[in-house]
């Protein structure tokens, strides 16, 4: 190895420190302000402060909520159309929280006067649905965190030609859609499939054939009833349906937005549709189902039955009762321990914990974790159910903040 | 007594569970002190760490853990990771990378070069006739530097400087020179040095400012211990390191942010999490910037010594990243997909890259990894898993609108893969079936990097290595007592392997200071 003739003199090394010591003489006292950090906040708030600013009844069970950013609060953060808000909500001792999609347009949330709207469907006996029926109107705070979620048009993934597939109140997210294509992309065009029970089912209709008849290049309606009035569509939204109202499906991506049942019917119909790659179908998490015990996978010997679990948050350990056949996440939140949650459908995360023991059933359709973790027993109890006694070690949450 | 109602005692704080913290954590532990990390995320790791996307499963940052080293030729870290008794298992990348350059006046570049110094330097040769003495020499130098380092490390500082000057003459006198007076000085072709700097970027500062020990132990290492990564991604090490915490008798606990270090008399007294709880200690170890501490989390406001703001004011932020992560549904064979990772730039003109880093213009560089090409089975047959970072200052994005920043994400995003298409002649557009586009502000977002930063500060040669080791210990260096740093923004350069090294080392110091103290009461 040859002997590099370089540096002059002996102690570069000590040198380095010297040039160091003057650098930090030199330097100033400022704060500096941490720019792309304020934008990720902005863009991100750990939490929203909202506030009801009107109520519009779509029909008996359903309503749209009007809502704006509280007054002191920064303006509303951008979302893409098809993602959710997750409402935070303390009822009783239970401290939960329910997503529900933002029904408005990305460009209607711009601005001072911004707002984002959700659209709840009542659901009989549902804690929240009805929580929400019973309490909000003109004036009420609303706790939020979000948007998040992955369901929206991705240029880059996406053909686009888009269809827009929803069951009932899952035509939320294609009202977004429909309504932020109309007014800023013309890049693509979107055909809505909208399966419903009854005349009276049907949203936005008025709303969605007026932007169609601005832009009929761009959009097209075609709903289906279980039970059609005179002169519509009878039948289901099915492989059938889907062929006779579509060409050219291999250029297509499908967004899918319902009821979990209608998940597992339309899985098993689009085989019949034809050789479709799996990025073209894009099913919407929906939350834990109706009835677990319906699902095609749900073990035969479970039993309804009530349980215990052991529940430990920071080497503090409670025992509390829980049903097999609501998840793990309920029995904590009907408990009264606090633990967070964002999608409720087993993908975000957010309520990570760990089983130490005990026997579970899992929904995989949206599971979110990651290898490791199932390695190491790690669960989403949002999405998990438990099957015998159990032991689960839950990360601590905050409580909501300002009510 | 104290003002603050503290409700635990703790032997130290670890503020972020990223890979300095959970290092440091191991580190404090194996050394007998009990650590609690405070980690805001749902679970531990930071950019060690993986996102599920439909059926893929993507590493969110490695790209290759260097210095960790194979069975018979352990590097630092994986001597660390073994005296840890870490279970994980690692896989070997199979070449050092492919470099492609497509607007380079001084011609085009495209070289697959491999692991392993002779080879390496064979390889060169092929590239390069005549490169062989130089390309030899500049490895021999290097390795002089690693071992002068190790002879630094194990005297802690107190060197002789005879034997400095006798054993590691080359050290001595290249350590304060950039790597391109290096390969000046050595004379090494101009196509040789352009190959050789293709992995610039993961410093991502310019040749002739980069301090030469840092890229030559950088390059030394990845040849000769060549370079490594976790068979399920990096949250596997992650949650191994969270494990071993545990077992030595420390904890993890997530989804808690702390809000402020608690200082008086120039002394941490403890830190108070965002929950409002008060927890004592008198050894705080923060895995985050020097900026974000002090001006931020430091409480009360004053108790921060104005020196603090000059230590961290002196240093020069380094770049964020664009990473755009691919779920395909072809598999890299059906794709031409050849090497593990690409290289691709603009041209080997670093001043012109670098540039490019902190404007909108074109993007002139990305560092492209193909997971399947080290890992075959990481994502299901018939698929396979890419991912593209381009580095970014966090400035590019301040002026971005908000409504306009979706489309700002798409639009870097596919000139990041027209210039793979135009670099490899492969199309991938037609086979997304996910993506997910993180920028400087999700990094800022999710991993509260300092300005996007995910470079931690630039190694230029005053605030690299061997500057902050001989000051390491230095009340200059250390204005609040028993606070320290560790990660990317630390002591060494970014990197997974460079911050689980400064979280080893400031784990051992903070628990000397430990049982100093606590010897005592
Ligand atoms: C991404 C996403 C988007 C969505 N978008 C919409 C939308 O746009 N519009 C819409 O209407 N819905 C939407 N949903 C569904 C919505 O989030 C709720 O699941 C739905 O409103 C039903 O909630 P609920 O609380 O009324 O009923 P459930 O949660 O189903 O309540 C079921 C039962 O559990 C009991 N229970 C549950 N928790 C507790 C507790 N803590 N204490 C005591 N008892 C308890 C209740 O008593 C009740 O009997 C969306 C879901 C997801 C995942
Ligand atoms: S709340 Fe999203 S995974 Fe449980």
């Amino acid at each position: 190895m040859s002997k590099i003739k370089l540096i002059p003199g002996l102690f570069a090394l000590m040198r380095m420190a010297g040039t160091r010591k003057k650098r930090i003489k030199e330097a100033d006292f400022k704060i500096r302000n941490d720019i792309i950090g304020q934008i990720a906040k902005q863009m991100h708030p750990e939490s929203l402060s909202l506030v009801v600013h009107s109520v519009r009844a779509e029909n008996e069970s359903v309503r749209t909520y009007r809502l704006i950013s509280a007054p002191d609060s920064t303006s509303l953060p951008v979302f893409q159309a098809g993602q959710y808000i997750s409402i935070k909500l303390k009822i009783g001792k239970s401290q939960t929280s329910r997503a529900y999609t933002i029904s408005s347009a990305p460009y209607e949330a711009e601005g001072e006067n911004g707002y984002y709207e959700i659209t709840v469907r009542k659901k009989p006996g549902g804690l929240v649905s009805e929580y929400i029926f019973d309490n909000w109107a003109e004036g009420v705070g609303v706790n939020a965190t979000g948007p998040h979620g992955d369901f929206f048009y991705s240029p880059l993934r996406d053909y686009k030609d888009i269809v827009a597939i929803a069951g009932g109140a899952g035509i939320t997210p294609f009202r977004s859609m429909i309504k932020q294509f109309a007014e800023k992309e013309h890049e693509m065009n979107l055909t809505l499939l909208y399966g419903c029970k009854n005349e009276n089912d049907v949203l936005f209709e008025r709303e969605i054939d007026e932007i169609i008849k601005t832009h009929p290049s761009l959009f097209r309606r075609v709903n289906v009833y279980e039970n059609a009035p005179e002169g519509r569509p009878q039948g289901y939204l099915n492989a059938e349906f889907i062929n006779s109202n579509l060409e050219d499906m291999q250029n297509k991506t499908f967004f899918i937005c319902g009821p979990s049942v209608m998940y597992e019917f339309l899985r098993k119909e689009f085989l019949k549709v034809g050789n479709l790659r799996r990025k073209q179908l894009r099913y919407e998490v929906g939350g834990a189902p109706d009835n677990v015990t319906k699902r095609k996978d749900w073990p035969a010997n479970a039993e309804c039955k009530t349980v215990q679990i052991t529940v430990y948050i920071q080497n503090i350990s409670y025992d509390i009762p829980a049903s097999t056949i609501e998840t793990i996440l309920t029995a904590i939140e009907r408990a009264g321990l606090l633990l967070d949650s964002q999608c409720r459908s087993g993908e975000c995360g957010i309520c990570r914990s760990k089983l130490n023991e005990g026997d579970v059933y899992i929904i995989t359709d949206n599971d979110g974790r990651r290898a490791a973790d199932k390695e190491l027993g790690y669960i989403h109890p949002c999405s998990t159910y438990p099957l015998s006694d159990c032991r689960v070690t839950i990360p601590p949450s905050n409580p909501i903040k300002g009510r | 007594m104290s003002e603050y109602r503290f409700t635990r005692e703790v032997d130290a704080v670890i503020i972020g569970a990223g890979n300095g913290g959970l290092a440091a954590g191991a580190s404090l532990a194996k050394n007998g002190v009990k650590p609690l990390i405070l980690e805001k995320h749902s679970s531990p790791g930071g950019f060690a760490s993986s996102f599920v996307r439909g059926r893929f499963e993507f590493e969110t940052a490695l790209h290759v853990l260097a210095d960790y080293g194979p069975d018979n030729n352990r590097g630092n870290l994986g001597k660390f990771f073994d005296e840890l008794g870490l279970d994980v298992e690692f896989v070997e990348v199979p070449e050092a990378y492919r470099l492609i350059t497509t607007h380079d006046p001084e011609g085009n570049l495209d070289a697959v070069m491999p692991m392993g110094i002779e080879a390496y330097i064979d390889k060169m040769e092929q590239y390069v006739p005549g490169s062989r003495e130089s390309v030899t020499n500049y490895l021999l130098i290097c390795k002089e530097i690693y071992d002068a380092l190790l002879y630094l490390g194990k005297n802690k500082g107190n060197v002789d400087k005879d034997v400095l000057l006798k054993e590691y003459g080359n050290f001595v006198r290249t350590c304060a020179a950039s790597q391109q007076q290096v390969l000046d000085a050595i004379k090494m072709p101009k196509k040789a040095q352009r190959i050789l700097n293709a992995y610039w970027t993961y410093l991502a500062v310019e040749m002739d400012r980069i301090n030469f020990t840092i890229f030559g132990v950088m390059i030394y290492v990845l040849l000769e211990k060549s370079a490594y990564i976790p068979k399920s991604r990096s949250h596997e090490i992650s949650m191994a390191l969270e494990q071993k915490i545990r077992e030595l008798g420390g904890a993890v606990e997530c989804n808690s942010e702390v809000e402020n270090i608690l200082v008086k008399d120039g002394k941490v007294l403890g830190v108070k999490t965002t929950r409002g709880e008060y927890i004592k200690t008198t050894q705080v170890v923060a895995n985050m910037s020097e900026h974000t501490v002090y001006s931020r989390m430091v409480y009360p406001a004053n108790a921060v010594p104005p020196r603090c703001y000059q230590i961290a004011n002196a240093r020069i932020m380094g770049p964020g990243a664009v990473v755009v992560y691919l779920g395909l549904n072809k598999s890299a064979d059906e794709l031409g997909i050849t090497e593990y990772e690409y290289l691709i730039y603009d041209s080997m003109d670093t001043t012109d890259v670098y540039k490019a880093f902190d404007s909108r213009g074109r993007t002139k560089a990305q560092a492209t990894a193909c997971l399947n090409l080290a890992i075959p089975n990481c994502s299901p047959p018939g698929t396979c898993i890419i991912s593209f970072t381009v580095l970014n200052h966090g400035n590019r994005w301040a002026d971005v609108k908000p409504e306009k920043y979706f489309e700002e994400k798409e639009r870097i995003a596919k000139e990041i893969l027209d210039e793979f298409k135009l670099a490899t002649g492969i199309d991938l557009a037609p086979y997304i079936e996910e993506i997910e586009i993180a920028t400087p502000a999700t990094f800022a977002n999710i991993n509260k990097k300092y300005n996007g930063s995910i470079y931690g500060y630039e190694c230029v040669d005053w605030d690299s290595l061997i500057p902050k080791t001989m000051t390491i210990q230095d009340e200059d260096e250390n204005p609040i007592k028993g606070l320290s740093f560790v990660g990317g923004f630390s002591r060494r350069s970014q990197g997974f392997s460079s911050s689980y090294m400064t979280g080893e080392v400031a784990g051992r110091i903070a628990a000397a200071k430990w049982k100093e103290e606590n010897k005592n009461v």
